[in-house]
């Protein structure tokens, strides 16, 4: 090529151009940064391959709020996102449902750029960048409000794995609140916002705010780099998959257009990882750290070549490395992963970071929990992380207009 | 006994159930002559169809009776309604008033199952600080206009609650307009603390603010 502008092509345009593209069209907010054209790598990006299954879109300023599935699943993922657990403070099915109703009126709202109702900071609300409000409830909600009944199947009790060092303040909670914005003030606001709004009812039990990096992986990538360095969250549900994958689509009707979503706080052991040299940090993962690029394979969306030898006969992806031990044999046991990096400050002298884990599906008994066996059993990368948190919700159906999310749940 | 109920006769059966809720207030049960003296300005009969506001008509007079007017259906409407939680004491309540219609209505009174006495209050300078007081002249909504009931602004007030208003009730109320229109609409509990709002118990005037 001789023409020295960097050619994109959709899928880079989509990765990083993307945001350019949807600030057009629908009045992106000020103020976040966008990959500009001449901040792409001049190198030619991968040819016309297929579209990545989650594009690193950008997202629009506004996410709508009402409809068949809660938003912030769906939606392109958010820079910034703020994982909230909480008890009610006396369950009752009156105060759930009201918890329910307060949640869905000032999600309404701020999502779509305008106040909460009473909003002492109204300013606040003006740059929502894609803020979404999405519900979950946990298993203890159901039996603490009187519905032990309506606990769907999905919602199975993620059982405790042989790896994991779970700590009760990142425990199972009665309800979630996960809140995303591109703009980490309107963010900090709307989390203000529910959570006073909430106080009379409820206790926060634990705040995981979790970011992403606005920049994509590498040219061409549908995903984003965790603080190992590592591309993170390639394995996707492809787009026709993606509905099968994620919805849960029979059971009542607050169910059917929900998900379930498994949140793991995994703490990385840096100090340790950063130790290792690049080929056993490949080797351990199974990927190329510079790329994404499976063992053996050039691209990040390769599919992994799980039987390929090397020349002295052993498998290049070997037994124990991650995404081998990780793979979904099936669609049936694909899920969805929006992982978010966290970093919690200085712990015992060192970077208290690691990975929020958060991942979507229709039934976890089938897809998280088998992979997650797995993994405990013989994934050598377990050896630099630890699971300390693990909660997994039902994420209830959308609300329609003048509607709540949870609706006719508890009242 | 003609149980053919007329329309208006069936709306003001509903309307006094509304009225009274759960803990009877102390009501007339004599239609209010009009001009005779009536305990707290704010309180409301309805009576055989028709409304009854309880208001001072001078500065320094005692409350009356105002005339009854034929309650009927108000159009206005109202949007973003919302109530400050509160257990016991005064709360206030909030939102937008519309008027889609080509005349200016005036609302005079207010009505809940949550509260006895309701008044509209407004908040003026006076001195040079922000004085709340009840406005007896009630709130005009302009022709096809709005009125924004907020804190720190013009609000209707439960002047002492029966019942808690929680965060996440929808408490009923309604308001009442000078040619006898009736809005019935449900607001939001809310926890609220701001806009420095300080209700002084057992106070029906007016209270200091501090300005800003």
């Amino acid at each position: 090529m001789t023409d020295s502008r960097p050619t994109l092509t959709r899928r880079g345009m989509l990765a990083a151009g993307g945001a350019a593209i949807l600030g057009a069209a629908g009045g992106y907010a000020v103020g976040v940064r966008q990959n500009t054209p001449a901040e792409i790598s001049t190198a030619p990006p991968p040819g016309p391959a297929e579209v990545m299954p989650t594009g690193q879109a950008r997202v629009p300023a506004i996410v709508p709020f009402h409809g068949s599935h809660q938003a912030g699943v769906s939606s392109p993922s958010a820079l910034h996102q703020t994982f909230i657990g909480l008890d009610l403070l006396e369950a009752t099915p009156d105060n759930a449902d009201a918890a329910l109703r307060l949640v869905s009126d000032d999600a309404a709202r701020l999502t779509q750029g305008q106040p909460a109702l009473g909003d002492t900071e109204p300013e606040l609300a003006v740059n929502p960048a894609g803020l979404t409000v999405t519900v979950g409830l946990g298993r203890p909600l159901f039996e603490r409000a009187g519905r032990s009944g309506q606990i769907p199947p999905e919602l199975a009790d993620i059982p405790p794995f042989s790896t994991d060092r779970l700590e009760d303040r990142w425990s199972q909670t009665d309800l979630l609140l996960q809140v995303g914005s591109d703009d980490p003030l309107t963010l900090a606001h709307s989390v203000r916002m529910l959570t006073k709004d909430l106080s009379t009812l409820t206790r926060v039990v634990w705040t995981q705010p979790g970011f992403r990096s606005p920049a994509p992986a590498s040219p061409g990538s549908g995903a984003t780099r965790n603080l190992m360095g590592q591309v993170d969250g390639i394995v996707n549900p492809e787009q026709e998959t993606f509905d099968s994958t994620v919805w849960i689509a029979d059971g009542p009707p607050w169910a059917r257009g929900g998900t379930v979503v498994v949140l793991r706080r995994i703490r990385m052991h840096m100090d340790e990882w950063d130790i290792l040299d690049r080929a056993t940090q490949e080797t351990v993962i199974g990927r190329e750290v510079a790329t994404g690029a499976p063992l053996g394979g050039e691209h990040e969306t390769d599919p992994v070549p799980f039987d390929a030898v090397d020349d002295l006969g052993l498998p290049v992806i070997p037994h124990d490395a991650h995404i081998r031990v990780a793979h979904a044999a099936s669609n049936e046991e694909m899920i969805l992963r929006r992982p978010y990096s966290y970093d919690n400050g200085m712990l015992n002298g060192t970077n208290d970071v690691g990975l929020l884990f958060a991942a979507y599906m229709r039934d976890p008994r089938v897809s998280f929990i088998p992979m997650q066996a797995r993994i405990a059993e013989s994934d050598a990368f377990n050896r630099w992380n630890t699971t300390i948190g693990s909660s997994t919700y039902v994420i209830p159906a959308g609300a329609g207009e003048g509607g709540y999310v949870g609706a006719g749940l508890f009242a | 006994m003609n149980t053919r109920l007329t329309r208006s006769a069936a709306v003001a059966a509903g309307l006094i159930a509304l009225a009274v809720g759960t803990g009877a207030p102390a009501f007339a049960h004599d239609t209010p002559a009009r001009g005779s003296t009536c305990r707290t300005s704010g309180m409301v009969e309805i009576d055989h169809g028709k409304v009854y506001v309880c208001t001072v008509r001078k500065v320094g007079a005692e409350p009356t009776w105002v005339r009854g007017r034929t309650i009927s259906r108000s159009p206005l409407t109202m949007v973003d309604g919302w109530a400050k939680a509160a257990d016991t004491g005064m709360s206030a309540a909030f939102g937008t008033v519309r008027n889609p219609t080509s005349r200016p209505i005036r609302i005079v009174g207010a009505v809940s199952s949550s509260s006895k006495v309701l008044q509209l209050h407004e908040v003026v300078a006076k001195d040079g600080s922000m004085v709340m007081q009840q406005r007896m002249r009630g709130f005009v909504i302009p022709a096809g206009g709005s009125l924004e009931l907020k804190p720190g602004g013009s609000h209707v007030m439960f002047m002492s609650l029966t019942k808690p208003i929680k965060a996440g009730d929808l408490v009923p109320l309604m308001l009442i307009t000078s040619d006898g229109g009736l809005l019935r609409t449900k607001v939001l509990g809310k926890v609220f603390s701001g806009a420095n709002e300080d209700y002084l118990s057992g106070s029906s005037g007016a209270s200091a603010m501090s300005g800003r």
